[in-house]
């Protein structure tokens, strides 16, 4: 039990303000959300007991069951929708809330998928290669999305 | 840095085919320079937005230790309730036989001192007859010349021993018994009383009963030794 504790500790532990980020990204800025799923990821890690003793890349395995688990925090919230659909831009939309910055109020109008992309490349500076490791888009559909997300913010900064 | 590198840079950072390294380059431009060219002024802003909102994205203070209590802490937890529980649960044991004794005691030496305060009004059995009549004088001995018997003593028919043994008073502490034949005497004086009434009845009656036995068994003894003269000798006793 010891040794799983260390192992837990030194390996798993230091990830979570990644997890977080990613959480984030994936969740839109829900700090709330984003702390359920990475202490609920950070449960399920742990619940795999010795199994921990033999993972290569806790960061991998990590990442894997957040996204799984904060894309069951986003079906439970319904808000939701397929990442692998490419939708547009949604149309200029007031934003949710008054505080966040231009950028982050224009990302927040953004369908969820190419929201978790934009989030991950801004927060986590991913190549798209990356991205599509974790989200589990491919990666053209992860560049189609990473550009007209850039395109459109950059559409909207030009207008102000 | 080449301006027209920066232009490059950002087309591929556009099309979402910029690597890492090549966004980083545009990161550190925008950060670093101020002088920025007009036509690029909208991409310096939404970099130094990104850089901004990066920053703003601060770790929650105490989820690191909700992580820790919710995985080894738990853990921690369970163990210690396990290696407790046992404990818990052999002290309260423990706890509850000591309290029933102390109580069952404590009840029982209530019980105790009640019986000495209230041993006045204990009830003593007392059979009315002991009361209203003292015990029978045995029967006589009766004596044949041929069968001398000896003394036989047998309860026969209650004579009033101790008639002038009141009756036991009606009071508050004197009750009847579920049969009639007995009577709860609850005064524990009254009761002291009727005993030593009784005590002294039974007293003279078996000194009565001893005095006649021991003159019929003289007789007897004679008429044994005169055979001859015995009818005479038994006569004496029937007279």
């Amino acid at each position: 039990m010891k040794q799983l504790e260390e192992i837990f500790r030194k390996r798993f532990l230091p990830v979570y303000p990644k997890l977080y980020s990613i959480a984030l990204a994936i969740l839109g800025s829900s700090t709330d959300l984003a702390s359920d799923a990475v202490q609920e990821t950070m449960v399920k890690i742990w619940s795999k007991g010795d199994e921990l003793l033999s993972v290569n890349n806790p960061e991998a395995l990590s990442i894997a069951i957040l996204r799984t688990t904060a894309i069951d925090i986003m079906r439970r919230q319904r808000k939701y929708e397929q990442v692998d659909t490419i939708t547009d831009i949604a149309p200029d939309s007031p934003p949710d809330h008054e505080t966040a910055t231009i950028l982050e109020r224009i990302i927040d109008t953004m369908p969820p998928a190419q929201k978790e992309i934009l989030r991950l490349s801004i927060f986590e500076d991913l190549s798209a290669k990356e991205i599509s490791e974790i989200t589990g888009v491919s990666g053209t559909n992860v560049r189609q999305l990473l550009s007209r997300g850039r395109k459109k913010i950059k559409e909207i900064y030009s207008k102000l | 840095m080449n301006i027209d590198k920066i232009r490059n840079l950002l087309e591929k950072y556009y099309e979402g085919s910029a690597s890492n390294i090549e966004t980083d380059i545009l990161k550190q431009y925008f950060r670093d320079n101020n002088d920025i060219p007009e036509d690029l002024r909208v991409d310096a802003a939404i970099f130094r937005d990104m850089a901004t909102m990066k920053e703003d994205v601060a770790l929650p203070e105490n989820l690191e230790q909700l992580i820790i209590d919710s995985t080894i802490g738990r853990n921690r937890r369970n163990i210690i309730l396990w290696k407790v529980i046992p404990s818990v649960a052999a002290s309260l044991a423990l706890l509850t036989v000591l309290t029933i004794s102390f109580i069952s005691g404590h009840e029982r030496i209530l019980s105790s001192d009640e019986d000495a305060m209230v041993a006045q009004s204990e009830p003593v059995l007392v059979h009315k007859e002991e009361i209203t009549a003292a015990p029978t004088p045995t029967e006589d001995c009766t004596l044949t010349a041929s069968t001398p018997e000896p003394m036989v003593s047998k309860t026969a028919t209650p004579e009033p021993a101790i008639a002038q043994a009141p009756a036991p008073k009606k009071s508050s502490t004197t009750r009847k018994a579920s049969e009639n034949n007995y009577i709860e005497v609850y005064d524990s004086i009254q009761a002291a009383k009727i005993s030593s009434r009784i005590l002294a009845k039974l007293e003279s009656t078996i000194s009565r009963v001893a005095d006649k036995g021991i003159r019929k068994t003289e007789i007897a003894v004679a008429a044994i030794k005169d055979p001859v003269n015995a009818p005479q000798i038994l006569d004496e006793i029937s007279n």
